[in-house]
């Protein structure tokens, strides 16, 4: 029961600041991730044209990668200030390796016997990137999405610590304040956020499986 | 020298790999429309650097390839694909598209109106005896042979004149495969497409083909209909890829009477006293004497009984005597009937005459035994070896 009461009293003190800070966690991962998606799926594409250019372009953002994230943050600062912006950079330049790697693999990894047929049929190149490729590569490129995803929301907690906002205030607050229940307070959201996010990914990445790469039982789900 | 009459023409083509490997040297073939073409040889002999070649999914290092007379190189590749049909041997039928999108891809792709693509599709399904729903299924749900029926019929969705065929029946079971085959036979027979097929399968090639083209090494070894190839293999390298056993199996079925006949038959004309012509029979250890005239025409038979039966008389004439010209059969007949027309009429031989009917030969039932013998005696080597293989 105490700890029932102790939730409620919680909630009714910091309820609607937890809604906004939740919120703003939400949109600076979405927004990052976004963007992500929007730059590293074309460039994982386009890359499988050059292979020689695309090990130079996946080193690149592998190393971008082994940057600590509070450091990546940190650097920010010189170049962007403080405040969202930099956060939503820092968290894009993270996005883009598993998705960029992920499209690659994927796009990379489609049966040639298919595409040779599709070509000797007479399809244009970016028919067979569109009609045949992109679909069979996209349960790959989608993991690599969810993947990007629950990383996201869980890194974008530090984005607090240069001024974003975010669940990462109530965590740094309870941090310097010695009040565990505010740590507690904003990880559980953080958490509870990255699993549904990655469940509604899950949804949406079966979707999206074209019929000869789902598995047993999935069909009636539709 | 334009040959109005190809449909598919290479002219000196080679082909050079950027590693130097050459895999076609100064390749020549015309095929006329409605052939049913095998392309066969050992791996790397080039015939599917050829097939690949027609549709420019290969392009030739020098020399030129022309479909219908038009050299492939002044036109657009992707427009010249879709007017080719094209089926390989993983069938490759896309995955995430239904049997009706598959069938209807080229057509798609050359933007057909979708009532006339629906129109196509259900009239492709029913020519190879499938349900119409099956066009809304996916490939996966139907089975190997049923999506390769489909994969050939895809390649001809277009109306395409050609089809070229890359293996496309190499990963089917036996009876799948032949009915796949009986498939595209219909399609070369009655809808006079010309196919061109790789095939490493030479009892696919002779019952499908009406030309073989053997490959090795990058050059034609031999191009010739199936009968002729197992009449007069080129060297010993098509030899040894028919195989003896349907060499032999060749020399039987398609061996002629002129093959196995026996020259110089003895004979007599019917002016001679029946005395020589005893003599003549005892000298040569025969029973019977064949009787032409000047020009070889056979005109009547004499037999020892007959001569028995005149023994007191043998100053007679053959002519006064013999018996009616017995029946012949003419130097083209395939063995196969004549074989049956001796046992049947318990024949001692029969005369073989030209198509002047003058004599040229006769088969007798020794010489049947001969040909019965090495055929027998052909395929006994063979199963030794295959025993030999299993020691």
């Amino acid at each position: 029961m105490k700890e029932v009461i102790g939730m409620i009293s919680f909630l009714n003190e910091y309820g609607s600041d937890l809604l906004l800070k939740t919120w703003e966690q939400l949109y600076i991962s979405l927004i990052s991730l976004g963007a992500g998606i929007v730059v590293a799926v074309p460039l994982g594409i386009l890359l499988t044209r050059f292979p020689k250019t695309a090990k130079v372009v996946i080193a690149i953002a592998s190393m971008l990668q082994t940057v600590p994230s509070l450091a990546l943050l940190a650097l920010m600062i010189p170049i962007f200030g403080i405040g969202k912006f930099p956060a939503i950079v820092a968290l894009f330049i993270y996005s883009l390796l598993p998705i960029l790697r992920n499209t690659y693999i994927g796009m990379e990894g489609v049966d040639p016997v298919l595409l040779d047929s599709a070509k000797g049929m007479g399809m244009t190149g970016w028919q067979r990137v569109w009609q045949i490729s992109l679909p069979q590569a996209l349960p790959v490129i989608m993991a690599g999405i969810r993947l990007s995803a629950v990383y996201l929301i869980a890194w974008a907690t530090l984005a607090s610590y240069i001024g974003a906002g975010g669940l990462g205030d109530f965590i740094f607050n309870g941090l310097n304040l010695y009040q565990p229940d505010l740590i507690i307070g904003g990880t559980i959201p953080v958490s509870i956020l990255a699993l549904l996010t990655d469940f509604l990914l899950s949804k949406l990445e079966r979707r999206l499986t074209p019929v000869n790469l789902r598995e047993e039982g999935e069909d009636d789900e539709n | 020298m334009n040959d109005q009459n190809s449909i598919v023409e290479f002219r000196g083509v080679s082909k050079v790999y950027p590693n130097g490997k050459k895999a076609l040297e100064d390749f020549n073939l015309t095929v006329h429309p409605g052939e049913f073409i095998c392309f066969i040889g050992t791996s790397g002999g080039g015939k599917t650097t050829a097939l690949r070649m027609i549709n420019r999914m290969l392009e030739s290092s020098s020399g030129q390839v022309l479909v219908e007379g038009k050299n492939i190189m002044d036109q657009d590749p992707i427009d010249l694909r879709r007017h080719i049909g094209y089926v390989i041997q993983n069938i490759g039928l896309i995955p995430h598209m239904t049997i009706e999108e598959n069938i209807c891809l080229v057509p798609k792709l050359l933007k057909w109106p979708a009532e006339k693509r629906a129109a196509r599709a259900r009239e492709l399904i029913k020519m190879v005896e499938m349900p119409e729903e099956f066009l809304q299924r996916y490939p996966h749900e139907i089975s190997g042979g049923q999506q390769q029926r489909i994969g050939v019929i895809r390649a001809l969705a277009a109306n395409q004149k050609i089809m070229l065929m890359d293996e496309p029946f190499g990963a089917l079971d036996p009876v799948t495969r032949q009915k796949l085959q009986e498939l595209v036979h219909y399609l070369q027979k009655d809808l006079k497409k010309t196919i061109i097929m790789v095939t490493h399968d030479m009892d696919e090639a002779i019952s499908l083909a009406t030309r073989i083209v053997i490959f090795d090494n990058g050059h034609i070894i031999q191009s010739a209909p199936p009968q002729e190839i197992l009449q007069h293999p080129a060297n010993d390298f098509v030899r040894d890829l028919i195989g003896e056993e349907r060499l032999n199996e060749a020399q039987v079925t398609l061996a002629t009477a002129q093959s196995v006949m026996l020259t110089r038959p003895i004979s007599t004309t019917a002016e001679i006293s029946l005395e020589k012509a005893l003599a003549k029979m005892n000298h040569h250890h025969i029973d019977s004497l064949i009787v032409v005239d000047g020009d070889q025409h056979l005109i009547g038979e004499l037999d020892i009984a007959q001569v028995i039966a005149h023994r007191n008389k043998l100053d007679l004439r053959v002519a006064d005597i013999m018996g009616p010209a017995p029946q012949t059969v003419f130097d083209t007949d395939l063995l196969s009937s004549v074989y049956q027309i001796i046992i049947k009429r318990r024949l001692k031989y029969m005369p073989v005459v030209n198509h002047d009917r003058q004599i040229v030969g006769i088969i007798t039932r020794s010489s049947l035994a001969k040909v019965l013998y090495d055929y027998v005696w052909g395929q006994e080597e063979l199963e030794h070896e295959r025993s030999d293989r299993h020691d």
